[in-house]
């Protein structure tokens, strides 16, 4: 059992050079989840787009901030469902990756049980986490108004302090619980919290590691910011969308569909490569802590 | 024995590469001022057309629709500014670990070292700036229970906490501050033992710091006299007369043609200068790191292949 956390971070460029075709068929699975959800809400997409766009543009209103904030929410919640289900099957693909590599065929993609299982542990801890984010802040708030009717500034310190304790203690948790995902794999069964004991006594070290692969993952993202640049200069990106307010999803692909393939190619590969490198590490320290084999 | 840094090596590594690779240190400016020069092609020509816009209202559209793909192209740019800033930092760092040996790509590489310096930079950085802020929200808290028992109380345990965190953020700092060069030195990442070296090195780290901002002020001081010497000697020279009124950029037009080729011989001094300063941020730190993680001083430059052959030849 050795787990260096530095070592585990770079297990998504490890992913990737073993088998790159891995990311191709993740980037395909992007690519059909944007033409999917776009065929879905392209209309109300362009309009969020347009709001979007007015709010920058001049000083927002409350009602104008509202509006905004209702299309966002009507969106979200028509491709969070999807989102979900197409999370599950990638992430359980980077896990297999890592944890079964000689499952290599359709890119580690399934859909099984393992996909099935991973999307119910998802959905539980966030719910589980959303359920502790309100009750660790409800209690602040309940301490610091207690301290607070004593006396307003003692009230702000007391909130101050104890938040931040909230958020070390949220922080410690979701790193207790971050193997998870491999856990539940590897176990075959829905296993949220089976990583707790797990990661025992290592929660310095998996914290290293996320901050490092969150770092890194958004310098994937930044290298595909410079590339998509000049082709988002030349196509007109996704922005254009704002110009196209009111008008069906088919009108909106007839006039800007260069510039949205454009988008939705660059956009799939590098949410295939910040996958990669943002998850893996997750499934290597757990192959390393568990020690499984290096297959 | 506790682990020791030889403080003239450490500011005298980048008088080092300055006097043994100067053609070194202008290339690696060079490529800034390149993306410096690409970044002003693409600002002057929009505010050349606000300028050539008719009325206010007309500057105001023009600029509207130009604003947003010239900041998206100048964030991207920004990026490049970044690499490029990470890429000259460690080949700086290369460069004052091999002194004596010349390299045909001048020491630039874009490989693991530069992934663990740029992450083990914003890491570092990140941690210190997450503590920076819990600090002062601390801080603002305390301000806020106190000011009840009047500002008498208040304001000085204010003070007094503040330069407490002050004095505390630059620890904080210098601290981690080795980290970066300690990866290059090590080739893996090393957080460690980043942290571990520079521990009982603190007023040293201080003082070396120090120094080099005073290093790093005069030589910007000594840049731009000279660029603005080269400008203004150009401007003079050439008996140019700057326009009374601004109209329109036709103007500014009569400027121009005689102003490129001084604009131009300016990048020779800045070239040197941001070359030189990434020599100041990478070179000490690289030595000290070298230095304590081997607990002796680096071998000295061997004198017989001195000097290199890109630097100026005795006559």
């Amino acid at each position: 059992m050795t787990f260096s956390a530095t070592e585990a971070a770079f297990e998504g460029f490890r992913v990737v050079r073993r088998h790159p075709l891995a990311i191709l068929f993740w980037g395909l699975a992007y690519l059909l989840f944007f033409a999917a959800a776009f065929a879905l809400v392209g209309g109300p997409l362009a309009t969020v787009m347009a709001t979007a766009k007015t709010l920058e543009e001049g000083q927002p209103g409350q009602q104008e901030l509202m509006a905004f904030g209702q299309s966002y929410f009507n969106l979200m919640a028509m491709i969070a469902p999807p989102m979900l289900i197409v999370g599950a099957i990638l992430n359980a693909a980077v896990a297999r990756s890592v944890l079964s590599p000689s499952e290599k065929a359709f890119g580690y993609l399934r859909l099984g049980a393992d996909e099935l299982r991973v999307l119910a542990v998802s959905v539980i801890l966030a719910i589980g986490f959303a359920a502790l984010f309100i009750i660790l802040f409800t209690a602040v708030g309940v301490f610091a108004g207690l301290a607070a009717q004593a006396n307003a500034g003692v009230g702000v310190l007391v909130g101050i302090l104890l938040g931040l304790g909230a958020m070390a203690v949220s922080v410690w948790l979701a790193i207790r619980l971050s193997l998870a995902i491999p856990a539940t794999m590897v176990e075959k069964r829905i296993a949220p919290f089976s990583s707790f004991g797990l990661t025992k006594g290592r929660t310095l070290p998996l914290l290293g590691m996320g901050i490092i692969a969150v770092i890194m993952s958004l310098l994937v993202g930044f290298l595909s910011y410079i590339i998509a640049l000049p082709i988002g200069l030349a196509t007109g990106g996704l922005e254009q969308l704002a110009d196209m307010d009111g008008q069906s999803t088919m009108q909106i692909l007839q006039a800007a569909a260069p510039g949205l393939i454009a988008w939705g190619v660059i956009n799939a590969v590098s949410s295939a490569l910040q996958l990669a490198v943002i998850y893996a590490p997750f499934s290597a320290a757990y192959r390393d802590l568990k020690g499984l084999p290096h297959e | 024995m506790k682990p020791r840094f030889s403080f003239t090596d450490a500011l005298g590594a980048p008088f080092v590469l300055l006097r043994r690779r100067p053609l070194y240190l202008f290339a690696w400016g060079l490529m800034m001022m390149a993306l410096i020069a690409v970044m002003y092609s693409i600002l002057i020509p929009t505010m050349a057309s606000m300028i050539a816009a008719g009325g206010r209202q007309e500057a105001f559209d023009t600029y509207l629709a130009e604003s947003i793909r010239m900041q998206m192209a100048l964030n991207g740019l920004n990026v490049v500014m970044y690499l490029i800033m990470l890429i000259t930092w460690t080949a700086a760092g290369r460069a004052i670990l091999t002194p004596s040996r010349g390299d045909r790509f001048l020491y630039l590489r874009f490989g693991m070292d530069e992934v663990r310096v740029a992450l083990a930079v914003i890491a570092t950085f990140v941690g210190w700036y997450l503590g920076l802020i819990v600090l002062v929200l601390i801080g603002f808290g305390i301000g806020a229970a106190l000011w009840s028992q009047g500002e008498a109380t208040a304001i000085p345990v204010l003070v007094v906490y503040g330069l407490m965190v002050f004095a505390l953020s630059i620890w904080g700092w210098l601290r981690v501050s080795l980290i970066a060069p300690a990866s290059l030195v090590l080739k893996r990442f090393a957080f460690v033992e980043g942290w571990a070296i520079a521990r009982g090195q603190m007023w040293k780290l201080f003082g070396l710091n120090v120094a080099i901002w005073f290093i790093y002020m005069i030589s910007l001081i000594i840049a731009y006299a000279a660029a603005g010497g080269i400008l203004v000697g150009a401007f003079f020279g050439q008996g140019l007369v700057w326009p009374e009124a601004i109209e329109s950029v036709v103007d500014l037009e009569p400027l121009i043609q005689p102003m490129i080729l001084p604009a131009l011989a300016t990048m020779i001094p800045l070239s040197f200068v941001f070359g030189w300063v990434m020599c100041l941020y990478a070179a000490p730190g690289v030595v000290v790191a070298r230095q304590l993680l081997d607990g002796a001083p680096l071998p000295a430059a061997n004198a017989q292949d001195a000097p290199p052959v890109d630097t100026l030849q005795p006559l």
